[in-house]
């Protein structure tokens, strides 16, 4: 069975207007958007970005990737649902908390790896950190408090291991393919 | 660089603008100045020797003119306009080019630096709203880029698969000034690199289907004419006698007297062409999309066929059809590489078939009808005799652009000139004054509607300030015909809106400046075509037709491609006639 989620990673260049580009593709294409993330990288230009849709047709997912490629602001797209990778999430709560609370709320807090950062008369910060079955029961266990705000990042996405073929392909991208003429002519001959 | 060279070298942007265009071989632009481009019209008295610029009456034609010289020319169409209305009333031409893949370069003005975001006066978000209709879209918000984004603009409409793009230039950096210097390579992202040739894993697979294929059909698209492939299309049917079906836009790609094409499919394609494929054992699709009005109900879709689907752009993929054989590349490379693998054989049983269906079609073929009316096929039809097939054709949309499709055989490369994906009436005129720049050495014949021509009717004009050696061929039945059709065929005869008055043409391009011609009889097509075309300037002639003529076989929305509504057959229309 196909997962529920697609979960795809996005290399794309640091310039205004292309995160509009890729949600303007993606509503235009009929996909609907879970999450997205975009962040700054280790190489300065180049903009990393999660997308999480719900998209469950195989092809439509392959074509989906070959979309956001096809963008002259795209340097290279993975796919990430199937691969063995790392999926996180950030998430903060401030929880409302009469004095008896705080003990409980702390145990609880430490139970699941999550930080109270800040703490304040009558309400606390929690910030978490998972993968999304983590965030889900603790937050599960949040909710016989009083959750006064919530916020979660949407996911991150970075697959294991070394992986240098990426980090060869964004290397080595050369600009000097020109499509012409006269190159269809000497990759025929 | 010295002191005085650099000096020399010092220009506006908007004389960059001019500049890159030049360099990029671009000899004619469409367009209309307006408040935030009136630099770039100021500094065009500099260049007007190298570049002619063609004023239409409104930006949409600009942008279809632009298209029309990019069909005819096979180069990249400029078309211009002002910020905000001037830019908005690009888009319908920059659509219509995005869907047919048409490389153009559109550039407006906007509104300054300064101003940008605060509702200013002509001020409109084209950028945002160009997104989704181009395939790249830029504001230059610094002189120093604005060479090098000409520069990648042209590219990237150009290559892989073309497109239209924008560059929107805010007034105040067309009125800046810097050293110019062309770049002399482009500066587009590395991950734009379009593939171009077949793995030979891909190539094999192609061989394999096509040797084991007892009842092949190539549908050959657009792609064919965009990637130069025909030589290589047409070496592959006949080697391994495969039939080849065209697409509307794909037409011209075979020459239609080639004995192994056998013509246009679709919903108002060929009967016998739909059977082919829907019975074919492996369809080859050559830079074509499978659009909807080509497939038919997608479920029903050549059910028993192996598919071969070969396109530039990797995304149309299994996007419709899902294939066996996926592959990304240029045409001519893929087709090219793979001739070699193909062996040498017959399909006579299958071409025999073939043949069999076409003669069931042929007797309800209206051309087959004895009549004395009007129809618009006998002027398609009789157009086609008068210029010897030779003529560069553009429509317009609706009834006359399917008949133009059935009836006008053409057997040449990028002559006939049609919205096939968008769709968009009021084309003709203005792409067919468009490509009238183009250089070719043929008669120009616009065919459009009452419908369409009203639409865009205001080019007349612009036809006769360029003596534009085009003759419009006016389809008039009175109606918005195809429209008409469906509610005859799908609303029980309810013709809601679709029944229209038009001027009286005559007088109209008498006031236009135009040669006016009127028929109404068959045995006038001809020699009132001859007289036309031998004028030297703008034609129209005004062919009063048949108002509730349909445009047949045709598949119904929801129906499989095979399942066609034929032309009835009366006692009345067809008495005397002989099959």
């Amino acid at each position: 069975m196909q997962k529920a989620e697609h979960t795809i990673v996005a290399f794309v260049e640091d310039e205004p207007g292309v995160l509009n580009r890729i949600v303007s593709l993606l509503r235009r294409r009929n996909f609907n958007i879970k999450s997205i993330v975009a962040g700054a990288t280790e190489r300065p230009g180049l903009t990393r970005m999660t997308i999480v849709t719900d998209e469950s047709n195989q092809h439509r997912r392959v074509n989906m990737a070959r979309n956001i490629q096809k963008l002259v602001n795209a340097y290279t797209v993975e796919d990430v649902t199937d691969v063995p990778a790392v999926i996180r999430e950030y998430m903060l709560a401030k929880v409302s908390v009469t004095n008896g609370d705080r003990t409980a709320l702390d145990l609880l807090t430490r139970e699941y790896g999550a930080k109270l950062i800040d703490s304040e008369e009558g309400a606390v910060i929690i910030e978490a950190t998972g993968y999304d079955m983590e965030i889900e029961s603790f937050l599960e266990k949040l909710k016989e408090y009083d959750i006064v705000e919530l916020m979660r990042t949407g996911k991150m996405a970075m697959r294991r291991g070394s992986h240098l073929e990426l980090k060869e392909k964004l290397e080595l991208m050369s600009t000097d393919q020109e499509w012409t003429t006269k190159q269809i002519q000497s990759a025929i001959s | 660089m010295s002191e005085a060279s650099k000096k020399n070298r010092t220009l506006t942007g908007a004389e960059i603008v001019w500049e890159c265009l030049i360099r990029e071989d671009v000899e004619v632009v469409f367009g209309y100045p307006g408040g935030a481009n009136l630099p770039i019209y100021d500094a065009l008295f500099k260049y007007k020797d190298k570049v002619h610029h063609v004023l239409t009456r409104h930006e949409q034609n600009a942008a279809h003119a632009a298209d029309g010289y990019a069909r005819a020319s096979g180069k990249v169409g400029v078309a211009m306009a002002t910020s905000g209305p001037g830019a908005t009333n690009l888009i319908t031409g920059v659509a219509t080019a995005m869907m047919d893949s048409i490389p153009m370069v559109c550039i407006t003005g906007q509104v300054g630096r300064e101003s940008l975001g605060s509702d200013a006066f002509q001020e409109t978000d084209i950028l945002g709203a160009m997104i989704p209709l181009t395939k790249h879209s830029y504001q230059v918000n610094d002189i120093t880029l604005l060479a090098n984004t000409i520069k990648d603009a042209f590219y990237i409409a150009r290559t892989g698969r073309p497109g239209p793009v924008l560059i929107d230039i805010p007034k105040d950096v067309q009125n800046e000034s810097m050293v110019f210097e062309y770049p002399e390579t482009n500066n587009v992202l590395p991950g734009y690199n379009p593939v171009i040739r077949a793995t030979e894993e891909e190539l094999n697979d192609i061989a394999k289907l096509v040797n084991e294929a007892k009842n092949p059909v190539i549908l050959a698209g657009h792609g064919v004419l965009l990637s130069g492939a025909s030589p290589e299309l047409i070496a592959l049917a006949e080697k391994a006698d495969i039939p080849v079906a065209v697409t509307l836009l794909g037409i011209g790609g075979i020459p239609a007297s080639h004995p192994r094409c056998i013509g246009f499919m679709g919903m108002h394609g060929g009967y016998w062409v739909n059977h082919a494929i829907q019975e074919a054992d492996l369809l080859i699709a050559c830079g074509m999309r499978f659009d909807d009005r080509v497939t038919g109900k997608l479920e029903t879709y050549s059910p028993n066929s192996k598919k071969i689907h070969i396109d530039i752009d990797p995304t149309e993929l299994n996007k419709n059809v899902i294939v066996d054989v996926g592959i990304r590349g240029d045409l001519k490379a893929v087709l090219t590489a793979a001739l070699p693998k193909i062996k040498r054989t017959k399909h006579d049983d299958w071409t025999a078939q073939i043949k069999e269906w076409m003669k069931i079609s042929n007797t309800k073929d209206i051309l087959n009808r004895k009549s004395d009316k009007l129809y618009g096929a006998f002027v398609v039809r009789d157009l086609w005799e008068a210029t010897k097939g030779n003529a560069l054709v553009v429509t317009d949309v609706g009834q006359h652009q399917m008949t133009v499709a059935q009836y006008y055989y053409q057997d040449h490369q990028n002559s006939l000139l049609t919205s096939g994906g968008l769709g968009t009436m009021g084309y003709g005129v203005p792409a067919a004054i468009g490509a009238s720049f183009a250089g070719r050495r043929k008669p120009i014949w616009a065919v459009v509607g009452d419908g369409g021509i009203q639409m865009t009717i205001t080019e007349l004009a612009t036809a006769v300030q360029e003596n534009a050696n085009i003759n419009i061929a006016l389809i008039n039945n009175g109606y918005l015909g195809m429209v008409r059709q469906w509610q005859e065929m799908f609303y029980d005869n309810r013709y809601s809106e679709t029944p229209i008055s038009s001027p009286d043409y005559m007088k109209l391009a008498d006031a236009y400046g135009l040669k006016g011609y009127r028929v109404d009889k068959r045995e006038d097509i001809i020699s009132t075509a001859l007289e036309a075309q031998a004028h030297d300037g703008p034609t129209l002639i005004e062919f009063v037709v048949e108002p509730m003529e349909m445009v047949y076989p045709m598949v119904a929305t929801g129906s499989a491609l095979n399942e066609m509504v034929q032309r009835p057959i009366t006692e009345e229309q067809f008495s005397d006639m002989e099959i």
